[in-house]
């Protein structure tokens, strides 16, 4: 991190061992916190993450077995048992997985053990994002235009179209972007509520849709909130996530570059307030919809954020640290006026996908990974050279956070920093990240959520001829038989067929 | 005789020949230079080549050239549709001896999240379905095959 640390009190944890509910970079970026704290990290992991770099790293590890590697890690009873086996007082889920599951936090308290995360009762206002509007519209916060099946499931379609096209439809249970898909033809609608409707049962269980007015060239901004368990709740500044595939993020900043100073805080306050109405505890993000002035509450989400780190690089505060601390039942160790956000903050998510085929998801095995660690950057990740990549979970790699004085030289670190960083063995977004943040777009912070669909050239385009030849060349010479036919070539035949470029 | 590589579906033979202590490599109508001081990084797999400079990675298929001519000597068969993506079968609407026309949705598979239909591209009969509900698949991965059809 690269604003200086807050330092605060030191904490009498009620517990010596936490455990670890996650996989990938998270669980290895929480391990560092809790280890940190002078605690003890245990984790949980499927056998297909055996080498994975928090399982390596951490004292002690459990197994944990499922009909597919996802099901190990969304099975509660059986992490809840692995907890019991090291003896931790204390389950981090991470983000993904359980992280957002009422009854799991419920059955860890259940067992005597402290979820670090929200209480059940606000995980389940806030998971059911039917509820989460109407409370958030209750309280006086601003929402979307919407229609709700639940109201009324005969005459859903009919209401949807009365809200006017282009619409985006949602599964009630969803979020992460799962399920959700644009209408902009009445014609459509009917076909792409049963497709809808089909993911949401899939995914969350719940085939209940709700539809609102989709804001076109919409901003996706949000703020990152603390509670305690004494009635205390700060907002620790916005993120902008607009950079977007398929409604998921690839690029996260903050500050924002398209808030005016007063809408940066008329947005954090609401988010505060929606935070604080709801009793929330923990880490939270209230996510919003920005456009043209204004903004619209979207989601909360219940848990650590993919992107948390942009906001500790600006903060100084570890967001890990707060959420064991609020779980261990201490006070924040702040109050509002003492967060000071400086300088600015920019992630890339580094993908295991190819960008020029539609950002589908490749497989490999990390052959070769190189951290140069550059100044004012941070490299959150989640596999170890020799692991395979598969398509059994998210495609998400690693992330690579910069920091810097300000935007553009956050931005010109970022560009060095994805220029250095090397993983062969599996295609990757990373020359398509160096090309976002090249744009001049991003570097006008002139994006929104629909702009990789609107320039697909930034994902098609090329490695650029002379480099490619340049690279086929040099990976020629690795292939045994090329070499050895050219060792076997007497010199001065070799030298004279080869002319100058 | 020159070695064959390919980008994704594009093929680039290729010879290679001594300069002193570095080689010259032939591509194409052009010629590099590569010394040890190249800068790359390379990491090899079976026969896969992955190569990085300076910011830029290529994954490369290096093909043995005798097998290569020989198993280029048959037309290659347009008649199988292979995966867009790697994932996991959702659902398979067709089964073999199937007469279909083209747009008929074969199978839905799922990849991140999304379920996509793969569409016959023609009309035809379905000669095999390759996969099953539940099934996961690498890309280009064989879904289905139809019948030849008749020149």
């Amino acid at each position: 991190m690269t604003a200086p640390q807050r330092e605060i009190t030191p904490t009498r944890f009620p517990f010596d061992t936490v455990l670890i509910a996650n996989r990938g970079e998270i669980a290895l970026r929480i391990l560092k916190t809790v280890e940190a704290l002078g605690l003890t990290g245990a984790v949980v992991y499927h056998e297909v993450d055996a080498d994975a770099p928090a399982v390596r790293a951490a004292k002690q590890k459990v197994e944990i077995t499922g009909a597919t590697p996802v099901a190990a890690y969304l099975d509660g009873a059986q992490i809840i048992a692995a907890a019991r086996q090291v003896g931790a007082g204390a389950i981090h889920p991470g983000y993904g997985f359980l992280s957002e599951n009422a009854g799991f936090a419920r059955a860890v308290a259940a067992a005597g053990l402290r979820f670090v995360g929200p209480t059940p009762e606000a995980i389940e206002l806030m998971g059911d994002k039917v509820r989460a509007r109407a409370f958030v519209q209750q309280h006086g916060f601003p929402v979307a235009p919407s229609v709700i099946e639940d109201d009324d499931p005969a005459t859903f379609a009919e209401r949807a179209r009365a809200v006017g096209f282009p619409l985006l439809i949602k599964p009630s249970a969803g979020g992460g972007g799962k399920g959700m898909r644009i209408v902009r033809e009445p014609a459509a609608l009917a076909e792409e509520i049963v497709r809808a409707r089909s993911e949401g049962q899939r995914y969350f269980g719940d085939g209940r849709l709700y539809v609102e007015r989709y804001v076109e060239n919409p901003r996706h901004i949000e703020v990152q909130v603390l509670g305690d368990a004494h009635g205390n709740v700060v907002h620790l500044f916005e993120r902008e996530c607009s950079v977007q595939r398929r409604f998921q993020k690839i690029i996260e900043e903050t500050p924002s570059p398209a808030l005016s100073a007063q809408e940066r805080t008329r947005i954090c306050k609401t988010a505060a307030g929606i935070a604080r109405a709801a009793g929330y505890r923990n880490a939270g993000t209230v996510e919003f919809i920005y456009g043209a002035g204004a903004f619209y509450f979207l989601e909360m989400n219940t848990r650590l954020q993919v992107e948390h780190p942009v906001t500790e690089m600006v903060t100084g505060i570890d967001l890990v640290r707060e959420q064991l601390r609020v779980a261990a039942g201490e006070p924040l160790g702040f109050a509002q006026g003492d967060i000071a956000s400086q300088g600015h903050a920019i992630e890339c998510r580094i993908y295991a996908e190819s960008p020029a085929r539609g950002f589908t998801p490749t497989t490999g095995r990390a052959l070769m990974i190189r951290d140069a660690a550059l100044p004012g950057t941070r490299l959150d990740i989640g596999i170890s050279e020799g692991q395979a990549i598969t398509t059994a979970f998210d495609p998400m790699l690693a992330k690579l956070i910069v920091h810097g004085k300000d935007r553009e030289e956050a931005r010109q670190r970022a560009l060095a920093a994805l220029r250095a960083f090397v993983l062969l063995g599996c295609e990757t977004n990373i020359a398509f990240l160096r090309r976002l943040i090249a744009h001049a777009a991003f570097r006008d912070g002139d994006v929104h959520t629909g702009f990789i669909d609107a320039h697909p050239e930034i994902a098609s385009e090329p490695v650029p001829e002379a480099t490619r030849h340049r690279l086929l060349a040099i990976a020629a010479l690795a292939a045994r038989p090329v070499r050895d036919a050219a060792d076997a070539m007497p010199q001065p035949h070799g030298a004279m067929g080869g002319w100058r470029n | 005789m020159r070695a064959i590589f390919s980008i994704d579906e594009a093929e680039y033979p290729v010879f290679a020949t001594r300069e002193g202590h570095a080689y010259r490599v032939h591509v194409d109508d052009r010629s590099y230079r590569v010394g040890n001081d190249h800068g790359a990084l390379v990491a090899v797999d079976g026969d896969t080549i992955h190569v990085w400079l300076d910011g830029e990675t290529l994954t490369l298929r290096y093909h043995d050239p005798v097998a290569y001519h020989a198993s280029h000597a048959d037309g290659a068969a347009e008649d199988t549709i292979t995966a867009p993506m790697p994932g996991t079968v959702i659902a398979v609407n067709t089964k073999a001896g199937q007469a279909i026309a083209r747009g008929d949705t074969l199978l839905v598979i799922e990849s991140m999240k999304l379920e996509t239909a793969i569409k016959a591209p023609r009309d035809g009969v379905v000669e095999a379905v390759h996969v099953a509900v539940g099934e996961s698949f690498d890309r280009s991965a064989p879904l289905a095959t139809l019948v030849k059809a008749e020149a």
